[in-house]
């Protein structure tokens, strides 16, 4: 747990990483068997987000349980793969190709089941292929009627788990359809059933603030999964919690409490060259800390200074909550 | 004023990123992919990698030569093996320094037997993720040790020191022109210049054709990578697909200021035809490139310098219009 929070990680963290420089990956690769052992040894740890085919398939469904359980973890998050297999290069619920489409529309359904019989609350649709690389390649107004109709036919599929949207402004694609809070509130007006993780490292690479779109899908019902990481605020890099903005994730902290989230904090970190064992324990550190920043100020005083909006007195808050300040609040 | 074009193997091979490890295509070996670029028209020559593509230099001279295909550069592969992942001329470790060095030999060794004009040297790991992570007064150290151990050791093969500022690290030390003009000016050898790749200078909010210009006029330009991006990622897409105009000054300036190398091709089509999009692509230079060409016949260049820069884009303008001569279109055209 962190602060209350079941703490998760997606399984590759313990894993090896590759790119498109490094095919063979930078460093060795591990069984799905060896990734769960590894994950034992991050105290605090509840649960791995699993992708499907890649440690799900309807060969190991029945033992898949097994194999967290007798590690003591759940399955917080199911994700379809969308996007590692060539046939989904040009894109998946809104590809081109209507054939493409549906089979996209069917990988959902499938890991949709698996999820039921897993007992996963969660299914989490990224669109990462979704989008265009040039100019004059995309139809804007084709594609997002595909996008909302594909996720409604899907939500309808199985009521027992729930879709989350997750939005990304690029990369695999140079422009991803689905690519901010606003945006991806727009596309789901009026589905009740279907909600939007948040993965900080996206809204931070589409030069959101972070803590107001928490706030944002908040309010419209629709924060229910949240990935942990961080980047310079131009691309994905998806570093480790606190490497580069630490009072983003600060805000981001207050305004979780703020609106009351109860749900998990899952880490989504690429340590190419980092052991991922250390990388998850230290990201964890960070959010207890940042937690405990936040508690140590008091969520009344935090929110007389917003209420204030005066900026002198916020970055005084900051400073104390960081522990800089030389004068005592 | 020839336009030499050449190419890597991107658009003939199977290419992945972090997202797709199996490749978005199958690719063609090796020798099938060489035939392929031999049938573009409008492209000359190859880049390769050594000795990740090929090792035996002589080898790859009479098989380039049944082809009717000239070497452009040979690359040097500092980059594909994870013992890099912490940095190649850099690297913290002795060691693996010592590896970036007998690598860099022995591409500059294979790319002599092959009759290569240059070695391109891509110092692409040498950077950080993270702030408290790099020793940036030993790195510069070492990048400049390393580099004048290659240097030194045989003057009649020519350098090209590429720059990049980000990927496969969040920040790379040789990150921008500023920075590789500095690494060459230290190093000071008539034989080692720099790569300019047009996307990297993007990336790294920088202007090509300014970088051209500063490179040229410190006689340094030794190598040109032409492909284009949203200046926020080195997206490697076919060049004039995004900035035209950058690419139209860009080829404007280097041949005012007579760049005489290769011009090749870097670009990495994961969902294109490599046909095609090498077919395209040389289109897209070519227009470029003559356009360049006519702004030049029409010195543009003393416009510029009387600061008169908005006659300059009339001229542009009414070229793209319908390459009537300028002096007599008037606004009824």
């Amino acid at each position: 747990m962190i602060a209350n929070h079941p703490f998760g990680a997606c399984l590759p963290t313990f894993g090896s990483c590759a790119d498109r420089y490094c095919l063979g990956g930078y460093s060795e690769g591990r069984t799905m068997e060896e990734m769960l052992d590894r994950s034992t040894q991050v105290p605090g740890l509840d649960g791995l987000e699993l992708v499907g085919n890649w440690h799900v398939n309807d060969d190991n469904v029945r033992t898949v349980n097994k194999m967290l359980s007798d590690r003591g973890k759940k399955i917080s998050m199911l994700v379809p793969d969308l996007w590692t297999q060539a046939k989904w290069g040009r894109g998946s619920l809104a590809a081109p190709d209507a054939k493409t489409r549906r089979a996209g529309i069917d990988e959902v359904k499938k890991v949709m089941d698996w999820a039921v019989e897993l007992g996963c609350p969660f299914v989490d649709v990224w669109l990462g292929q979704d989008g265009f690389d040039y100019p004059f390649q995309a139809d804007y107004t084709a594609v997002y009627p595909w996008i909302r109709e594909a996720l409604v036919e899907c939500a309808a599929h199985n009521k027992q788990v729930r879709i989350l949207v997750e939005y990304k402004p690029r990369e695999p694609r140079n422009r991803c359809f689905v690519d901010s809070a606003a945006k991806v509130l727009l596309l789901l007006q009026g589905l009740d059933d279907i909600g939007v993780l948040l993965d900080v490292g996206h809204s931070l690479q589409g030069a959101e603030n972070v803590a107001e779109a928490a706030a944002l899908l908040a309010s419209y019902g629709k924060l229910d999964y949240l990935h942990l990481n961080d980047n310079y605020g131009d691309w994905d890099n998806d570093l480790m919690v606190g490497a580069v903005h630490l009072v983003h994730y600060l805000e981001l902290v207050y305004w979780l409490k703020r609106v009351n989230y109860q749900g998990w904090l899952t880490l989504d970190i690429f340590p190419y060259r980092e052991d991922g064992i250390q990388a998850a324990i230290q990201c964890k550190e960070w959010m207890e800390g940042f937690f405990a920043a936040v508690n140590r100020m008091g969520m009344d005083a935090i929110g007389q200074v917003i209420r204030e909006a005066d900026a002198t007195k916020s970055t005084a808050l900051v400073r104390q909550a960081l522990g800089l300040s030389a004068v005592k609040a | 004023m020839e336009f030499k074009l050449s190419t890597n193997l991107a658009p003939f091979s199977r290419l992945s990123d972090r997202f797709v490890p199996g490749g978005y295509g199958e690719g063609y070996p090796f020798e099938k992919a060489l035939e392929l670029v031999s049938k573009i028209d409008g492209i000359d020559g190859v880049g390769l990698g050594w000795p990740c593509q090929f090792q035996d230099g002589g080898k790859l001279k009479s098989l380039l030569d049944s082809l009717g295909l000239k070497l452009g550069t040979v690359d040097t592969d500092i980059y594909t093996e994870a013992r890099f992942k912490n940095g190649s001329f850099t690297n913290p470790d002795p060691a693996i320094r010592r590896a970036a060095i007998d690598r860099t030999k022995g591409a500059i060794d294979a790319a002599l037997a092959a009759g290569a004009p240059d070695i391109n040297l891509w110092p692409g790991h040498d950077g950080f993720d993270y702030s408290f992570q790099g020793h940036y007064a030993d790195a510069w150290e070492w990048m400049l040790e390393g580099m004048m151990e290659v240097a030194e050791y045989n003057p009649a093969q020519p350098i090209s020191i590429e720059y990049k500022c980000k990927e496969p690290r969040a920040n790379q030390y040789l990150a921008n022109m500023g920075k590789a003009l500095w690494l060459v000016e230290r190093i000071n050898k008539r034989h080692v210049g720099i790569t300019l790749d047009t996307g990297h200078a993007l990336a790294a909010l920088e202007n090509p054709a300014e970088c051209a210009a500063l490179c040229i006029r410190a006689g340094k330009l030794q190598q040109i990578h032409l492909n284009d991006n949203y200046r926020d990622w080195d997206h490697d897409l076919f060049p004039g697909a995004a900035n035209v105009w950058e690419l139209v000054e860009f080829f404007f300036w280097v041949r005012k200021l007579g760049y005489r190398g290769w011009y090749s091709l870097d670009i990495f089509p994961y969902r294109e035809d490599g046909h095609k999009i090498l077919q395209t692509a040389v289109l897209a230079c070519r227009t470029c490139w003559n356009l360049a060409g006519e702004l030049l016949e029409r010195n543009v260049d003393q416009l510029l310098a009387a600061g008169d820069h908005l006659e300059a884009k009339q001229i542009l303008w009414k070229l793209i219009y319908n390459h009537k001569d300028t002096k007599t279109l008037s606004h009824k055209d």
